[in-house]
């Protein structure tokens, strides 16, 4: 893999070196994504760009491109550019650490978004709290076995193992239906590597594998896509029902077919908007709190229609 | 021309020179139809560069070449194939992992036509590789072995037997027996008057001097660049044609009674 | 095999044997992923319960669809010694186009023409720098991978594009035919088409031609340049087509599609037999490759193997088919 992360530092050095130009005169942050395929990671762009335009500062965005030591590279870059703050959406949460810590000893305040840095030296985390959300799920799910499925269900669950914050999410959920003391019975996890056609062939040999299964949780936006698909080509909308994060247009026709049942969906602008405005408080001197949490809407039947217009 | 004699081959005056070294220098040959002619000389006399300058891998710097008496000049090696002249190149003509059939055919496939789409016509191509095995008497038990499970000797073969198969009126072959055991040798060396008798001229340049008197009819020797003497093969043998390429008076350890019986009365 | 009689007898009957030898051995590498192919589907009849029923070998023909028909094409790739890195690449970006262009309105038959067309210009000017610039193809194509992806991310700035559940579109990958998917239809189309192209044209001869020997082949006046180019275009358009198969069975063009297809892809081909260096190829090893890589992802799933073990035991299965692959006939995957 040595080219690949070759070719991104050189990405990366001329990507700095040209969006970081005329800075001298306003404020200007840097914005460390992960990629730019998910939808997520760009509106976390719009509303960072948003806020930043309405505090009339600069932003600078870097992506990554999946590869984590490319993160480390760009933050050193920005501190070497003298930006005025950093916003890191981390992949690999302990590796980027040292970075953050030059950043802080350069006097370069950095906010993590999405995924909190352990013991890092940044100054803020802004993010769903992702294992409080996934209990949340899981609470609503176990009401959902509760009252529609006479208290038992099977289920099984379709993950992204190399997302951290994926597997926060599953072990909330687990904890909440493990707490509510149901008849539920975990099946098999299977692997669906944040892409969609490798989720779909995963969620169709799950349900193979278990035909008794009438319940299924996806922990993030391709694993939901790809479950959705393989529901409706293995025939199954009329006995398992969906559970899991991130809409996409699929998933709300899901919804109004009856089969999909409860979404999880995150405030990703409001996310970047708030790391935004909080690095402008911090430049004026201000304080922020450590953790800034951004709520997340369960999303039903009953309160889908207000998202629709964004898949349109 | 002055001489009455069509010659299959006729150059005269050839020279090259590679900045400052006179490869070819005033070298003049001449090969008659169905003639073997053993072109011999030390390392760097300049007996690869002739042949490359008559397969067109080599453009001279001055001289002329006729072929059945028409001047030609070629620039390239296509050319000197739509003249009808042939080098074999071993490692540059068979591919390993094709078999015997397909190697003798390459780009000239046998084929036919369903639908519009060209198909090679193996049966056909196969026949026709056991018939012209057969006739240069070339030993390969299946057609649909692999050039790479054959033999040094066999390979060369398929390789002469490829070239030949061109029909060819002048056939440069560099060094076709070297590295090649003693049966196989003979084998190759039977090929060589087999396509001969067929009435193609064929140069043979080889460092086996005891080769050039079982096929050649005649040799000429190379000295830095130019020619320097011909022989018939009868009025030779091979202690002189050693002292000729090594260009003076040397008694030749390697050329010494011995090997002398081996050259055909 | 030896059908051809000579009368040579004496020195025949010592090139007759190694007439055998040579058939084992040049199909060694084909019977030795048939029999490991067949060792794993029967572990996994045995161990699982669902792995042999008509549903789910369906379900493996459906899934592993758009890795038989870029492996195919890939098997001519490698054969001439080149490699084709920009395959899932490709595959993301027509998923993500074609998705776009349906929902600008445009008739679904022109798109899946529009965007086959767009592969094979793609794998032309890939093919372009390797055959005629002389670019190495690990490097034009490892370019193609960057760029081509990236304008797939351009493209959709990074959105995933649904396609109307309606589309006829959608058919492709969704519908069935005398009760088999239209997926798995189509990849057997391709891969009859491949395997006769391979064996039984002057171009599939070229192509191994020139992996063992490009030189010979040019001298004997075959365009091989032109023939190497095709080779690219020939994978492109695959990976095009798989990128079609993927979108209209996910009803969504996503340009994160395709991530790491193109190492599955030369993992088939290469557990198949074909060598990485070129001048040997085999369309039925490929197909047996493909087919035992996605048995083993569904297997590995019905079996209820930890999903953290997955990717250990399937990378280890792999190396293992490889291995008895070369040690039980050595030669067959040697280097040239």
């Amino acid at each position: 893999m040595r080219p690949f992360k070759l070719l991104f530092r050189c990405a990366a050095v001329i990507a700095i070196c040209s969006t970081a130009m005329g800075s001298a005169f306003a404020d200007t942050f840097a914005l460390v994504n992960i990629n730019q395929q998910a939808l997520f990671f760009n509106q976390i762009n719009e509303g960072a760009q948003k806020a930043a335009d309405a505090a009339g500062a600069k932003l600078v965005i870097f992506n990554a491109n999946n590869v984590p030591s490319a993160q480390n590279d760009a933050i050193e870059n920005y501190i070497t550019q003298k930006v005025d703050g950093i916003i890191l959406v981390a992949i690999d949460v302990n590796g980027v650490k040292p970075a953050i810590t030059a950043a802080k000893a350069a006097g370069i305040p950095v906010i993590a978004i999405d995924a909190q840095i352990p013991d890092g030296d940044n100054v803020a985390f802004i993010g769903v709290d992702n294992a409080k959300a996934g209990e949340d799920i899981g609470k609503f799910y176990a009401d959902y076995v509760k009252s529609e499925m006479g208290g038992a269900a099977k289920i099984g669950i379709v993950g992204a193992l190399n997302s951290f914050i994926q597997n926060q999410r599953l072990d909330g959920f687990k904890k909440a239906v493990t707490d509510s003391g149901l008849a539920i019975t975990f099946l098999d996890t299977v692997d669906g590597q944040n892409v969609q056609e490798t989720a779909m062939s995963a969620s169709e040999n799950l349900m193979t594998a278990n035909p008794d299964m009438t319940t299924l949780y996806a922990t993030g936006e391709p694993a939901l896509l790809g479950a959705v698909s393989a529901v409706t080509s293995q025939g199954r909308t009329g006995d398992v029902k969906v559970f899991g994060w991130d809409l996409t247009k699929q998933v709300i026709q899901g919804i109004d077919d009856g089969w999909v049942v409860a979404v999880v969906q995150q405030d990703p602008a409001g996310e970047g908007k708030a790391a935004v405005e909080a690095l402008v408080k911090l430049k004026k001197g201000e304080t922020v709190e450590p953790i800034i949490n951004i709520p997340v809407t369960i999303v039903t039947k009953d309160n889908v229609d207000k998202y629709r217009a964004m898949f349109q | 021309m002055s001489s009455g004699e069509t010659y299959r081959v006729r150059m005269s005056g050839i020279s090259k020179r590679y900045n400052a070294i006179q490869t070819l220098d005033d070298v003049s040959l001449v090969l008659r139809p169905g003639e073997v002619l053993g072109l011999v000389g030390d390392n760097g006399a300049g007996k690869s560069t002739l042949s490359k300058v008559l397969s067109g891998a080599v453009v001279p710097d001055a001289g002329t070449i006729e072929i059945d008496g028409m001047p030609v000049t070629f620039t390239s090696p296509a050319e000197a194939r739509a003249a009808r002249v042939e080098m074999v190149y071993q490692d540059l003509s068979l591919c390993d992992t094709v078999d015997v059939a397909g190697n003798l055919f390459l780009g000239r496939e046998p084929r036919r036509r369903i639908a519009g789409i060209s198909f090679l016509d193996k049966k056909r191509m196969h026949e026709q590789t056991r018939q012209m095995l057969d006739r240069l008497g070339i030993v390969i038990a299946d057609t649909r072995l692999k050039v790479e499970n054959l033999s040094g000797g066999q390979r060369q073969s398929i390789a002469i037997g490829r070239a030949a198969s061109f029909e060819p009126s002048v056939l440069i072959m560099d060094e076709p027996t070297a590295a090649l055991a003693v049966a196989e040798v003979e084998a190759v060396l039977d090929l060589i008057r087999a396509v001969s008798a067929r009435g193609v001229s064929v140069i043979l340049i080889t460092h086996r001097l005891q080769d050039l008197f079982l096929v050649c009819d005649r040799i000429q020797v190379m000295y830095e660049g130019r020619n320097v003497a011909e022989r018939l093969i009868g009025e030779t043998n091979i202690e002189d044609v050693v002292n000729l390429i090594v260009g003076r008076k040397f008694n030749a350890r390697s050329a010494t009674s011995a090997y002398r019986d081996g050259a055909p009365a | 095999m030896s059908d051809v009689t000579s009368t040579h007898s004496a020195q025949s009957q010592r090139v007759r044997a190694g007439t055998w030898r040579d058939a084992v051995l040049a199909n060694g590498s084909v019977v030795s992923i048939a029999l490991f192919f067949l060792v794993v589907s029967v572990i996994f009849s045995v161990a699982t319960d669902a792995f042999l029923t008509s549903p789910n070998l369906l379900n493996i023909l459906r899934q592993s669809a758009p890795l038989l028909i870029v492996a195919a094409a890939m098997t001519f790739v490698i054969t001439t010694g080149g490699i084709d890195l920009s395959v899932g690449s490709v595959l993301a970006l027509v998923a993500t186009l074609s998705a776009t262009l349906l929902q600008l309105g445009l008739p679904w038959p022109l798109v899946i023409l529009a965007m086959l067309a767009l592969g094979a210009l793609l794998g032309a000017v890939q093919g372009y720098f390797v055959a005629y610039e002389g670019i190495p193809a690990f490097i034009v194509t490892l370019a193609g991978l960057s760029v081509i992806r990236g304008v797939a991310l351009l493209i959709t700035g990074g959105y995933s594009i649904p396609i109307e559940p309606g589309s006829p579109f959608t058919v492709l990958g969704r519908a069935w035919l005398l009760g088999v998917p239209a997926p798995a239809l189509i990849a057997l189309a391709i891969l009859a088409i491949a395997y006769i192209a391979f064996n039984e044209t002057p171009f599939g001869r070229y192509v191994t031609g020139i992996g063992a020997n490009a030189e010979a082949v040019r001298r004997a006046g075959v365009n091989t340049r032109l023939t190497t180019l095709f080779v690219y275009v020939i994978s492109a358009a695959a990976a095009a087509l798989a990128g079609i198969i993927i979108a209209a069975r996910l009803g969504s063009g996503s340009s994160n599609a395709g991530q790491g297809f193109e190492l599955e892809v030369i993992a088939a081909v290469v557990l198949g037999g074909t060598s990485l260096f070129g001048g040997r190829g085999t369309i039925v090893g490929t197909v047996l490759g493909a087919l035992t890589v996605a048995v083993i992802g569904n297997g590995l799933i019905l079996a209820h193997l930890s999903p953290f073990l997955t990717p250990i035991v399937t990378g280890t299965i792999i190396l293992i088919a490889i291995w008895l692959n070369f040690r039980l006939f050595r030669g067959a995957v040697r280097s040239r």
